[in-house]
């Protein structure tokens, strides 16, 4: 096999990238929607379903920090009149904990993907409904044929997160079954080890209990008597 | 307000100059702890971008979202209590001081109906001058104003509160923090007329450290303070007695030398031949008075002097010991031997370790105070470090607040009691 110039990590890297990109173009087909347009420069992905389009922009897990996220929601803001609705995608190590606020306020979506999945934790603001509801009346057939379409697409969504959720529900058994196998193997090893383990005070105060510092603290008594020292209330 | 109500809403405050402490009594044994600092950031940033609405000073875990990499970061980054006392007419530190407070008193605020706001306990350097208290009570005010999270407030002084949480009514408190040291008498109350402060702390060893890294031929590493900072942590020492130690480290030059990693980066710093100096940074603490210092104030290196602030003298040159001992003699004669038989260390620069094999010509902070004062005259005196130094101010408000009564109002004359603002 030949490797490129830099030892195979731009091959390593590009087919990381490319898989990332799949998951989310797969999550986005499911709810109906094409992937029109993908500018790598920026790691932008447009797609669209006819009538909405949508922005996501996608961080890759070797250049995130939080700073970052925050500059690629400040940059889709500046996008978000051009689309529908505006997403960021960000590996889930790092989106778990974000702050979300930023996100509901602006109506910027938030999707976490992982090696297993891809999750929309924030759906996103749709910008164009109040301009569909503006909207000229159409001529019925349309409608109806319209309605008939929505109701299948509705149901195709639903089926495709039922699907999802038992993915879902797998994956996380999974991960559960390496956990316990790791802390069983852990265990193993503890068991092995010659030395004699001593348990660490218990730092957390149980409900009604005082703190140790309290406790026996001649300073109470003294400190009690503080307003009658002086003269009183 | 209830005593009960009181007891069980008690909020302990300890505005360090590294740390801001803070939490209540609900938490048990530590604290929650945030660095006691407030970034003002630029308007045009990209969070404040972001958030659409500038927000005049961030502080907390939010700050180095909004950090940028600029020539100017260290005027927009103020810790407001570097030197323990804070300039009445610095607004950007008293800025800093209300949004820490206000995150905190936030923080914590329950939902539970019945709540009517904490009892605050603040904590404040010993040398504190009485506009810093005024202050900090308008700051509580003006929160409980909008917020309605503070029934009362108190402020006592950090060494009251170490040697509260060490159950310890009568002794004498040492807080050597980074830009100074204070020698507080405690029996009962601090005994205010015979507190003495040295305008020497931490920053001082950095100082010293400094030097030494010029003349080891790392003068470009000698700029940058973290590495400062982080050479003095690993390499000083408290020689037992300075010139017997000098001669040790010349004879044995391989037991102290010394190879420093900084760590994240690939710097290494060798100190070989003259691994002795490092027993120089130590005693600079103590006692800067030794001739071999005089070469160092001779070639530009600033001798600490006596400086006036607030309403407190610091006194640069006087050695440790000596200080403890004048402190302790301005107290009535009666007290005295209490006094010198409870004297507790505080403060992170106490913190030197005696490395294995060195036993012999270095010692830690405790027993470097008994030797020097053993110097003076004083054979018998008892010299403990506090435990836990980061959480005792902490604790020791937290217990002011639990046992003070309810009824007990604030006092200008004795400076303690319950200041209520409703």
């Amino acid at each position: 096999m030949e490797l490129g110039k830099n030892g195979g990590m731009d091959e390593v890297q590009m087919s990381f990238s490319k898989r990332v990109v799949q998951r989310v173009e797969k999550y986005f087909s499911k709810n109906g929607f094409q992937t029109i347009e993908y500018a790598e420069e920026n790691s932008e992905l447009v797609f669209s379903n006819g009538r909405q389009e949508v922005l996501v922009k996608i961080l890759f897990e070797e250049e995130a920090d939080r700073v970052i996220l925050y500059e690629a929601l400040a940059s889709v803001i500046e996008k978000a009149d051009e689309y529908s609705m505006v997403y960021v995608a960000a590996p889930r190590i790092l989106g778990e904990d974000v702050e979300t606020a930023s996100f509901l306020k602006k109506g910027v979506g938030l999707i976490l993907y992982d090696d297993y999945s891809v999750e929309e934790r924030l759906p996103a603001e749709n910008r164009l409904k109040k301009d569909l509801i503006r909207q000229v009346q159409k001529p019925v057939e349309t409608q109806s044929l319209e309605r008939s379409l929505m109701r299948i697409e509705s149901m195709i969504r639903e089926l495709s997160e039922r699907v999802d959720s038992l993915e879902k529900a797998y994956f996380s058994l999974l991960r559960e079954v390496r956990d316990l196998r790791r802390t069983l193997e852990g265990k193993t090893m503890a068991v092995e080890e010659p030395v004699r383990k001593t348990f660490p005070p218990k730092e957390q105060t149980e409900a009604g209990e005082l703190p140790s510092f309290l406790k026996d603290n001649p300073w109470v008594e003294i400190l009690s008597k503080r307003s009658e020292e002086n003269g009183g209330v | 307000m209830s005593e009960a109500y009181k007891r069980s809403h008690v909020m302990g405050m300890d505005y360090g100059t590294s740390f801001f402490k803070y939490g209540p009594i609900s938490l048990g044994e530590t604290p929650e702890l945030t660095e006691n600092r407030g970034y003002f950031p630029d308007k045009d940033a990209i969070m404040t971008r972001i958030m659409g609405e500038g927000k005049e000073v961030v502080v907390g875990k939010d700050i180095p979202l909004y950090l940028e990499a600029r020539e100017d970061l260290a005027s927009r980054l103020v810790y407001p209590f570097r030197n323990g006392v804070i300039d009445k007419n610095d607004t950007r530190a008293w800025q800093v001081v209300e949004e820490v407070s206000r995150m905190a008193l936030r923080e914590f605020t329950p939902k539970e109906e019945g709540f009517n706001g904490f009892y605050v306990v603040a904590s404040l350097s010993a040398v504190a001058p009485r506009y810093m208290y005024e202050k900090l009570f308008d700051i509580y005010r003006r929160i409980d104003s909008e917020e309605h999270n503070v029934a009362a407030a108190t402020i006592i002084p950090q060494p009251l509160a170490v040697a509260i949480s060490h159950k310890v009514p009568t002794s004498v408190v040492v807080e050597s923090g980074h830009g100074n040291t204070q020698i507080t008498p405690i029996s009962r109350y601090p005994v205010r007329t015979a507190i003495i402060a040295l305008n020497r702390g931490g920053g001082d060893a950095n100082s010293i450290t400094a030097e030494i890294l010029k003349d080891s031929g790392y003068g470009d590493l000698a700029k940058e303070e973290t590495v400062v900072r982080q050479v003095k942590e690993q390499v000083g020492l408290v020689p037992r007695r300075l010139e017997e130690a000098i001669r040790f480290g010349k004879e044995n030059p391989d037991k102290l030398a010394s190879v420093i990693n900084i760590p994240g980066t690939r710097l290494r710093i060798t100190l070989e031949d003259n691994g002795w100096l490092r027993f120089l940074i130590g005693e600079y603490v103590f006692n800067p008075n030794h001739e071999v210092f005089q070469s160092y104030f001779a070639r530009g290196m600033p001798r600490p002097g006596d400086v006036k602030v607030g309403d407190t003298f610091f006194l640069g040159m006087v050695d440790m010991a000596e200080a403890i001992v004048q402190s302790i003699e301005k107290c009535p004669v009666e007290l005295q031997p209490y006094l010198y038989r409870q004297i507790i260390l505080s403060g992170g620069n106490f913190e030197w370790k005696v490395p294995p094999g060195l036993e012999d010509a270095c010692v830690n902070s405790v027993d470097k105070i008994k030797i020097m004062l053993g110097e003076k005259g004083v054979s018998e005196a008892g010299v403990v470090m506090a435990s836990s130094p980061k959480y005792s101010v902490w604790r020791g408000c937290i217990v002011y607040g639990y046992a003070v009564p309810e009824g007990f109002r604030w006092s200008w004359e004795r400076m303690e009691g319950w200041m209520k603002f409703r």
